[in-house]
């Protein structure tokens, strides 16, 4: 299931096509193109580190999640804040927000939500947390955060371990 | 709110008012903000795209220049607890799509 997984860009595809050989088959375009993905991803968790620092890590980023932004609940649980986006997402009528914005569409109200999200979902692991609920999802009867969390973390170190 | 399943005409609202916003010429609405599904090995499942809102996922067919959106297939948000589990989802979504009857969207969803 997990080698199924696929990223959005040709870079990691190419690392991920390289899952199960021996690195040192690696050409040095793969190599350069991997190490170019992963330097992107610490750039922008470097960022967000900056900004949960300023906010007293009441959200945070954590290692073992690959600096996936979450907050974690009293049950010690993480709630992803992509996670946090969507109830937001859904308890707003997009209509009001339209009424507040009268120069944006509707659809893109509803973009910028999902813009938001995405962005939330951005890790160093470079796992694509929708790829993996549309696979988790029917392989798990139940789906909530905190196992979702640990998918992605499972997930994490897998893609490290090659 | 959209959050509470038992309101399906806000969701039939939200995806109608964004279907409305694409027209054979151009794509400005639903069809932008449905993704496909790199997952899916199915040749019959190529054209079904996910499109999201909350916690909720719709899976559609249909293309803007075709002017018609079939809706396959609602996972809602599992805030109803008594809600069936879904275990062989694809399955399902085939059926769908291999029926020639189409649903109003409540009728999907129930």
């Amino acid at each position: 299931m997990r080698k199924e997984l696929k990223g959005d860009s040709a870079p990691r595809n190419i690392a991920e096509d390289r899952i199960g050989t021996s690195e040192s088959s690696w050409s040095l375009h793969d190599r350069q193109a991997v190490v170019s993905q992963v330097s992107e991803r610490l750039a922008v968790a470097n960022r967000m580190k900056i900004i949960t620092d300023e906010l007293g890590d009441l959200v945070q980023l954590s290692d073992e999640l690959g600096y996936l932004p979450a907050m974690y609940g009293n049950d010690t649980l993480p709630v992803p804040l992509y996670y946090f986006i969507e109830v937001v997402d859904e308890m707003i009528d997009h209509e009001i927000l339209e009424q507040e914005l009268p120069s944006l569409t509707y659809s893109q109200i509803g973009a910028a939500f999902q813009f938001i999200r995405r962005v939330c979902q951005i890790n160093t692991l470079g796992v694509d947390i929708d790829d993996v609920e549309e696979q988790l999802r029917w392989e798990e009867e139940d789906l909530f955060p905190g196992q979702f969390a640990q998918a992605v973390k499972s997930e994490g170190q897998h893609v490290l371990n090659q | 709110m959209l959050g509470t399943l038992s309101d399906k005409s806000k969701i039939e609202k939200d995806l109608a008012r964004k279907a409305e916003a694409d027209t054979i010429e151009e794509a400005n609405g639903l069809y932008k903000l449905m993704k496909p599904i790199k997952s899916w090995r199915s040749t019959d499942l190529r054209d079904v795209r996910k499109y999201r809102r909350g916690r909720h996922r719709f899976y559609i067919r249909g293309h803007h220049k075709h002017c018609r959106y079939i809706l396959c297939f609602i996972i809602p948000s599992k805030r109803e607890d008594d809600r069936e589990e879904e275990l062989n989802f694809q399955r399902k979504v085939l059926q769908s799509l291999r029926s020639d009857k189409l649903q109003r969207i409540s009728e999907a969803s129930a």
